[in-house]
């Protein structure tokens, strides 16, 4: 089911009413069902496949917590890490490795044709952070199947996060029985319109100008590929932070607490920054699992810069199994890893044409790595890098469609001035505690619905990050 | 659960309040004032001023930039105005499109539809509402579009409209923009010629088709409704298949489906350029703009010979 549909509106309005009135165990059957139902609108029968990630991982813990053995406990660690991966190879990776055994010339295995489950990604991330925290000691393992299953499976982070961590959710889900007070409600409500704001009117329209000059980059001239490769930063953000913003917002409705995903990262000066704005939940994973377990910045300057770039390397295979989003993760790792060298992260401009200039360094950079990102194949990515740096005439730009372009810039002005007045200076949160907070928050959404009505578009596109 | 409901009543009003107020205001003051453009505008100018003409020709951009009605001197002197539209001028759009015009008094006496098979081929998961949403404005006015959407555009698009100002979803800035820069037109007949010529060997769709297709029972339905509100206005209609750059012998084959449906009716008035090989002055590549436009000069000489092919009608 799509945050941006009628039927989830209608989903959701039946379940807040029966979840406003349950309370414990009946709370928690409900949210099952409720993420079940909502989860199974895409495949029905991928349902299984979560939950073979949540048995292997619920039992996992508890062998992991029960024995005193620490050979044994990393023994279920392991077998519990194995497990959960490979569900992820398997579906996710298999072809992938498969067509790189074919090339090289090893043999000439067949591709499995199969459709790649939603979210897959991002529940098996989670599943494996709780894993690894039990083990560390650092949460106890969850007895009830039913809380655990909902920690893994709640409905509003199951296909695209944000990644949760045990001891943010778990502590919230094993009660359940929370009042669900008006602040909560509102923020949450408020929040949720935001980001449908920012996928309908700003990440759909502007797709529409990215895939045309994408899907036939053969075509277009430079300059076109330039705007659209500009639009597609702004497209991918506003499609996946508007999901979080969604996420966050459906679950505070509800009464539950997700981290951030996104601080407004394209005001980022540097790309160290950026990162720490950007898809946080995942760079925060990366971070606690991959980069410190390499050796973080403990080992010396260049074994730093080895992990770091191995660190994005491998979240840019999460991302997909293409060599593409290996690429995008080396190259964000590279960035990284000079600006390291440089100590450019720590020089802290004050003038305001600096600091604009700064922002536009990173915008730039990161919009070079979306290529690759957005593309589908090398041979793509590389002819729309040399069209743009070799063959760029800005006479040739077209509109393609003025109506539909425009939508897309008029939607940007509105999300910028919003993120630059608003949202970068408070938090929702914040806003609502000032003087009429509510009412200044339910004048801001009216808005967002009145954009949505008249410049959204309603054909219900999936968000990016349902395919990783 | 008490302050909740309140809320979300009081915005629910709010937005009720909003939306009727913004569509009648933009609705009376800009669109009804708008007189160019595909978001209804054009269509506020044949109902605006050129209710006296003797012909319409409907379409998609193969005709609004193909047939040039001043050229069709044997249909009532060529006064007759070219209502084709780029992009979405499919059947569906035409028949709901002749629906408004009729409710709005504009009753030719003659229609030269240009209409292609492609556009009446099943696609799966297509979306109706795409090739009428630019109609939405007129829903009011016109029963016959308020059925069609309420029958066919599913349960999301008709959710959505029950808010007044999605009729003008993704079409507002557009007819700002016209209403603005255009406030008044010259006198014109809606064709619109295209400049430039085809790069030969760009495009080969000589075999780009050899399937079988399914063809949509709505999209036919479409046409067969076009035909009998013809019928019973008294209005004589003329399709027209136009030429490709390149012939495919599959839409040659294809269009018969859509001739059994003309013959069902009683009318045999079709005009088939389907087939270049048969038009040699029009196969060369200086008259085209791109593979399924022909440029000024082609256009023009393809105006002709549509005039050449019709009845003399006085």
């Amino acid at each position: 089911m799509l945050f941006n549909s009628v039927a989830f509106l209608i989903f959701f309005s039946i379940f807040f009413f029966l979840f406003y009135f349950l309370n414990g165990i009946q709370r928690k059957v409900l949210l099952l069902i409720a993420s079940c139902i909502f989860y199974m609108w895409f495949i029905p029968v991928y349902v299984l496949i979560l939950f073979i990630t949540i048995f292997i991982d619920f039992y996992a813990a508890q062998k992991i917590e029960d024995t005193d053995s620490q050979r044994k406990k990393k023994q279920h660690l392991l077998l519990g890490i194995i497990n959960t991966c490979l569900v992820l190879f398997v579906f996710k990776y298999y072809n992938f490795f498969i067509d790189n055994f074919n090339a090289m010339g090893f043999h000439q295995l067949p591709n499995w044709q199969i459709i790649l489950p939603i979210g897959l990604s991002f529940h098996t991330f989670q599943s494996l952070s709780y894993i690894i925290e039990v083990y560390r000691g650092n949460i106890k393992a969850e007895r009830s199947l039913l809380t655990y299953s909902n920690f893994v499976m709640m409905f509003p982070q199951l296909v695209a996060g944000p990644i949760e961590r045990a001891n943010n959710l778990l502590p919230q889900l094993q009660k359940c029985d929370h009042a669900i007070t008006y602040k909560d409600f509102s923020i949450g409500f408020h929040r949720f319109f935001w980001g449908l704001f920012k996928k309908v009117v700003v990440a759909d329209m502007a797709s529409m100008f990215v895939d045309s000059t994408y899907n036939n980059y053969e075509f277009h001239p430079g300059s076109m590929l330039l705007v659209g490769t500009i639009l597609f930063a702004v497209q991918i953000y506003c499609d996946f932070s508007g999901y979080s913003d969604m996420a966050i917002g459906v679950a505070r409705m509800m009464g539950f607490r997700f981290n951030e995903n996104f601080r407004i990262p394209y005001f980022s000066k540097d790309i160290t920054e950026f990162w720490q704005r950007w898809h946080i939940s995942l760079s925060k994973w990366l971070k606690d699992y991959l980069y410190i377990s390499f050796g973080g910045n403990r080992r010396g300057k260049w074994k730093t810069y080895r992990n770091l770039l191995l660190t994005m390397l491998l979240g840019g295979l999460w991302h997909g199994a293409s060599w593409n989003f290996i690429i995008w993760g080396g190259i964000n790792g590279l960035y990284l890893s000079i600006e390291k060298a440089t100590g450019l992260h720590k020089f802290h401009p004050r003038i305001f044409i600096l600091k604009a200039l700064r922002v536009l360094y990173v915008f730039t950079l990161i919009s070079f790595s979306w290529i690759f990102f957005r593309a589908v194949t090398f041979h793509q990515a590389s002819t729309i890098i040399k069209k743009i740096f070799f063959s760029f005439n800005p006479g040739e730009f077209k509109f393609l469609n003025e109506n539909i372009f425009f939508s897309s810039i008029t939607g940007i002005i509105i999300l910028l001035g919003f993120e630059y007045f608003i949202f970068r200076k408070f938090s929702f949160d914040q806003l609502f505690e000032k003087k009429n907070g509510d009412t200044w928050l339910s004048v801001m959404t009216l808005i967002f619905i009145f954009l949505i009505i008249v410049m959204g578009n309603s054909n219900g596109s999936q968000f990016i990050y349902f395919q990783f | 659960m008490q302050k909740i409901l309140i809320k979300l009543i009081i915005l629910v009003v709010l937005i009720f309040l909003i939306d009727r107020a913004f569509t009648y205001f933009f609705k009376t003051q800009v669109f009804e004032k708008t007189i160019t453009g595909d978001g209804g505008g054009a269509i506020n100018y044949i109902i605006k001023k050129k209710k006296n003409i003797d012909f319409l020709v409907m379409g998609s951009s193969r005709a609004k930039y193909q047939i040039n009605p001043a050229l069709l001197t044997n249909v009532y002197n060529g006064n007759g105005y070219n209502a084709g539209i780029n992009g979405v001028g499919g059947v569906i759009y035409n028949s709901m499109l002749l629906h408004i015009l009729l409710n709005k008094g504009v009753t030719p006496k003659a229609i030269i539809l240009q209409t292609d098979i492609f556009f009446y081929r099943e696609v799966k998961n297509e979306s109706l509402s795409f090739e009428i949403s630019s109609l939405y404005p007129f829903m009011d006015d016109v029963p016959a579009l308020k059925t069609f959407v309420r029958k066919n555009a599913g349960f999301t698009e008709n959710a959505l409209l029950l808010l007044h100002s999605y009729r003008f979803n993704g079409n507002m800035l557009s007819i700002v923009n016209n209403y603005l820069k255009y406030p008044a037109v010259t006198d014109n007949n809606g064709f619109e010629s295209l400049k430039g010529t085809i790069v030969p060997n760009q495009f080969d769709i000589i075999n780009r088709v050899n399937k079988k297709y399914e063809y949509s029972s709505i999209k036919l339905n479409a046409l067969e409704d076009i035909i009998e509100t013809c019928k019973k206005n008294n209005i004589s209609l003329y399709i027209v298949f136009t030429p490709y750059f390149k012939t495919t012998d599959i839409l040659k084959e294809e269009n018969k489906v859509l001739i059994q449906i003309l013959s069902k009716h009683g009318n045999n008035n079709h005009l088939d350029f389907s087939d270049i090989n048969k038009i040699p002055s029009l196969q060369s590549s200086s008259l085209w703009k791109d593979e399924n436009h022909l440029n000024s000069i082609g256009a023009g000489l393809f105006s002709k010979m549509l005039n050449d092919s019709l009845p003399v009608i006085r």
